[in-house]
């Protein structure tokens, strides 16, 4: 259902585990390092992002166009596609999706001039081969287009946007407080009408109702209002099932947390973490983040989590803090949390799945760093990029090694083209002979993925994690 | 698998083993359903009356003649080095089935469903949607699925509910999409006229209340869904012969709540809703409606119900070739003649409607207000009148929600509308969905060998106004057409 993640396809059909990822990837693996495919993914994320740009896109189709990549790849390999096709067609699809459709000329013609960029020649200029390639991908994707980004999770989260936003035409508040105008008035009238039919005095109605008398009978309304209404009004605002004023995160943090899951599409935390997951693991990563600078700059060392004096400077969007604080005391709800750990601890989650999740996106920056030095992209150049450089510490010497090692863009294309005649010179011999290059060229590779992995850290962490 | 393959054109396309492997596994229309006739037809593409065949292992009814295609292209299968008895070929239909085991998967349907696709035994019965494939002159290309295939696929394979026709599955083949949804036996439209044309009498009222309070109820669902139809009219609301409605088309429906592009709602469909049924807002060219469109069109229908002909039926303003939409001046006019112009009060925002001047300008509307005698003539609940007045409000804000229409009191009357069946103690007996056996020029979907095909029959006599985004829009078609 498109309302409730739970009972949604993507719940129910598309949440995988890692080993069953591992296993989808394993005739790609013959031909490239687990590391080299990671980056693989990096590249291709990329380039759907920039043919979205040139499309015109938002975020949520070019997200959308991720997903379906990245699950089209769950049935199918690298090798044996054209994966540039492929992830024109997940452009293609998820803007119809996304209620953006764009033309399928424009696409064709967008993802050469991409694709010219990158050297790319294996995209076939046609547009009937891109709409083929729609009907593969509809099939492969077993028509379940529907899904659920973290964004709006986030959001949810952070009280940004109440979980009910657009089914109700007025907030929580606003409407408690419209209620209790109404009341207020039908209040008055009734007291007013009594009070001139005891004077009996001939009606006639003074204009504006004494406001000045107002605050006298306010106490009297509230407890009738108690006797009366307490029950049903209860009852209203728990059907609104909205998180308005639950919690509070700072306008920074937010940012942050926003941009985190920008980056989280070139990994596959979609298609392990349900959408909550990984909005709250942004949200965590978001906040060592910033308790870390402020560390820095106060000079202040006590334990990440414990330093959640959260910056409340950067507050100009839709609810500041206060106004959540006053929704939860208007509405009689306590106060929101007021440290990072409170909040998070707020939501009753296994902590594992969430450190996995956070773990998964950390992950992603060393190896992005080592794929593609953030000199060059410039667009997605953030906190949390130049932090894990700092945190790593790498010098100028490692720097240098890595160059001699370089994986980048361009090697990225050339390996795509190398994996993909492989695969063919292998499909196209006798199974032996076949299997005897495989093997002899993922020991080849293999060699390469130690050299690499010993250069940063955190790559090997990547290593160890996709071989589990 | 498939180790020998022709290497040399092959490395040219390195979508040719996947294509390959795709389309073998592809499953045929024909080889599935056995098509028993022609229901309909509109701009989007035909539907078909069919009935699921048992796997092919274990029967030999079925026509040979339609598997004239091939699955797989012929470079496919030289490449895979399949012996070429084991495909499905015009000739060898019948009898190479009975070779291969009833467990391959290739050749049984009911192994090779997707997650999400609905169970079906042998011998039940769907209707077949199938959307026109795209031409280049005479060749079939592909150029990509509409928008509104891709909303019907995509909202149908979502949502799953009692009043909702179900999508039992999809079926790409030959460039054409194939939606196969449950079977409905009756319409609204066709419930309609069955007590206008031949019986002349009222729907009795339980009946019509329970037709209503389901159709509320499918549509409360789309809702809290956060989808919108806008398309609801008698003709797509169905009724199966279990007295079940079933809300059909979801063609036009879009999910809202995601952060809405550049222009909102109207951005991606500059028309919504058969003229007949369209709300006043999206008359004076709204740009931001709300749910409450969906409820206009539904107290129409009530309407409709009750006097089994249209109540406001106006006449279309076409566009004649000029970017701008033109005011609906005929159709404005028929809703002011039953519920009188606009007074300021009942719709204070009427004044920031784009074509609020063009309403103005293009009265005087009629002072009379006849929808009490209207209703008197028809009903003499005053609860109904009641739900049909709060329908019609003009201010969408202040239009009943689908919700609060359930709850209305008018569906506990009469013993309310606890019975499953709309036709429970009802002695009516309606006819069934007319079929047709012409082929109409769609050779492959025939159901009858050509010779036997009958020349058309007209389906209905009534002429009616099509889906909004299928007339009015016919210019911008092409735009969002991908």
């Amino acid at each position: 259902m498109s309302s409730s993640f739970w009972s949604s396809s993507h719940c129910l059909h598309w949440l995988t585990t890692r080993p069953s990822l591992l296993i989808s990837r394993q005739v790609d693996l013959q031909y490239c390092t687990p590391k080299q495919l990671y980056c693989l993914n990096i590249f291709f994320t990329q380039l759907i992002q920039k043919l979205g740009k040139r499309l015109l896109l938002r975020q949520i189709p070019i997200a959308t166009a991720c997903v379906f990549f990245k699950r089209f790849y769950l049935k199918n390999s690298i090798c044996e596609t054209n994966p540039y096709l492929v992830l024109a067609a997940c452009v293609f699809v998820a803007a119809k999706v996304e209620e953006t459709p764009v033309h399928i000329k424009s696409v064709v013609s967008e993802a050469k001039v991409v694709f010219n960029e990158y050297n790319i020649k294996m995209f076939p200029a046609e547009s009937n081969k891109l709409g083929e390639m729609e009907f593969y991908l509809l099939e492969d994707l077993d028509f379940h287009l529907v899904i659920f980004h973290p964004y709006r999770a986030l959001l949810h989260i952070t009280g940004r946007e109440p979980a009910d936003s657009g089914k109700f035409p007025m907030s929580r508040v606003e409407e408690d407080q419209m209620l209790k105008k109404k009341e207020l008035e039908a209040k008055k009238k009734r007291d007013e009408e009594s009070r001139k039919s005891n004077l009996s005095v001939p009606t006639r109605p003074s204009p504006s109702p004494l406001p000045a008398t107002n605050h006298g009978n306010e106490k009297d309304v509230d407890e009738i209002d108690e006797d009366e209404r307490e029950a049903k009004r209860i009852r209203r605002l728990m059907g609104r099932g909205s998180t308005e004023g639950i919690g509070e995160v700072d306008e920074g943090v937010l940012q942050i947390s926003w941009f985190i899951l920008n980056d989280t599409y070139r990994t596959d935390v979609h298609l392990l973490y349900p959408p909550y997951i990984i909005a709250i693991s942004a949200v965590y990563i978001a906040f060592c983040l910033t308790s870390m600078n402020n560390n820095n700059n106060n000079s202040n060392n006590s334990s990440s989590t414990a330093s959640s004096t959260r910056t409340r400077t950067s507050s100009s969007q839709v609810q500041p803090i206060s106004t959540s604080i006053n929704t939860n005391q208007q509405l009689g709800l306590g106060q929101p949390p007021n440290s990072a750990a409170e909040f998070l601890s707020g939501f009753q989650l296994n902590l594992n799945i969430l450190f996995a999740c956070i773990q998964d996106i950390i992950c992603l920056y060393s190896i992005w760093e080592s794929f593609e030095p953030a000199t060059i992209r410039q667009q997605t150049k953030h906190l949390a990029n130049n932090h894990t450089n700092q945190s790593l510490g790498i010098t100028g010497e490692e720097k240098k090694e890595k160059e001699k090692e370089k994986f980048g863009p361009e090697e990225a294309e050339a390996l795509v083209r190398k994996m993909i005649e492989s695969r063919m010179i292998d499909m196209g011999h006798p199974n032996n002979a076949g299997l005897n290059q495989i093997s002899k060229r993922s020991t080849n590779t293999n060699a390469n993925i130690m050299d690499n992995a010993s250069t940063t850290s955190s790559s090997g962490i990547g290593k160890k994690r996709a071989r589990k | 698998m498939a180790a020998a393959m022709a290497s040399g054109s092959a490395m040219l396309d390195p979508m040719h083993y996947y294509r390959a492997k795709r389309d073998r596994e592809r499953r045929t229309v024909l080889k599935t359903y056995k098509i028993l006739g022609f229901i309909s037809s509109g701009t989007y593409g035909r539907v078909y009356k069919a009935v699921l065949l048992p796997s092919p292992s274990s029967s030999s009814n079925t026509k040979s003649s339609s598997t004239n295609k091939s699955t797989l292209p012929s470079s496919a299968r030289a490449a895979l080095s399949i012996p070429k008895d084991k495909l499905p070929s015009p000739t060898t239909s019948t009898s190479s089935y009975s070779n291969t085991p009833i467990l391959d998967p290739l050749n049984n349907p009911e192994l090779c469903m997707r997650p999400g696709d609905l169970p079906a035994k042998e011998g039940d019965v769907f209707a077949i949607k199938k959307f026109k494939p795209d031409k280049e002159g005479d060749v079939l290309t592909y150029a990509g699925i509409s928008q509104s295939g891709a909303r019907e696929i995509m909202l149908n394979r979502e949502l799953n509910h009692r009043n909702l026709t179900a999508l039992r599955e999809v079926i790409l083949e030959d460039k054409a999409i194939y939606m196969v949804f449950e079977y409905a036996e009756h319409d609204f439209l066709q419930i309609i006229h069955h007590h206008s044309q031949t019986t002349r009498t009222p729907i009795p009222s339980p009946t019509l209340r329970r037709l209503l309070h389901q159709l509320l109820c499918g549509v409360h669902f789309l809702h809290s869904n956060f989808v919108l139809h806008r398309d609801l009219k008698p003709a797509n609301i169905l009724v199966n012969s279990a007295g079940v409605v079933k809300i059909g088309d979801l063609g036009l429906a879009r999910l809202w709540h995601k952060p809405l592009a550049q222009g909102g709602l109207f951005g991606g469909d500059k028309v919504v809703v058969t003229i007949w049924y369209r709300a006043p807002e999206l008359i004076l060219g709204a740009k931001h409606y709300t749910a409450a469109v969906d409820l206009w069109a539904i107290g129409c229908i009530y309407a409709e119900l009750l006097a089994l002909r249209p109540i406001f039926k106006g006449d279309e303003a076409k566009m004649d070739g000029k970017k701008q939409l033109p005011f609906q001046r005929d159709q404005m006019g028929k809703i002011c003649e039953v519920l009188g112009p606009v007074k300021a009060d009942q719709w204070p925002g009427i004044v920031h409607m784009p074509e609020y001047k063009t309403y103005l300008s293009s009265g005087p509307y009629p002072n009379p207000n006849p929808l009490p005698t209207w209703y008197q003539h028809r009903s003499s609940s005053s609860q109904g009148y009641d739900l049909l007045t709060r329908l019609f409000e003009w201010d969408p804000a202040r239009r009943l929600t689908a919700r609060e229409a359930l709850a209305h009191p008018w569906f506990q009357e009469e013993g309310g509308v606890a019975a499953k069946s709309v036709f429970e103690g009802s002695t009516i007996t309606y006819p069934t969905r007319r079929v047709t056996h012409e082929d109409n020029g769609d050779a492959k979907m025939g159901s009858l060998p050509p010779s036997m095909a009958q020349p058309r029959l007209p389906s209905s006599s009534n002429f009616r106004p099509a889906s909004a985004n299928l007339t009015a829009q016919q210019p911008a078609r092409k735009k969002t057409r991908m």
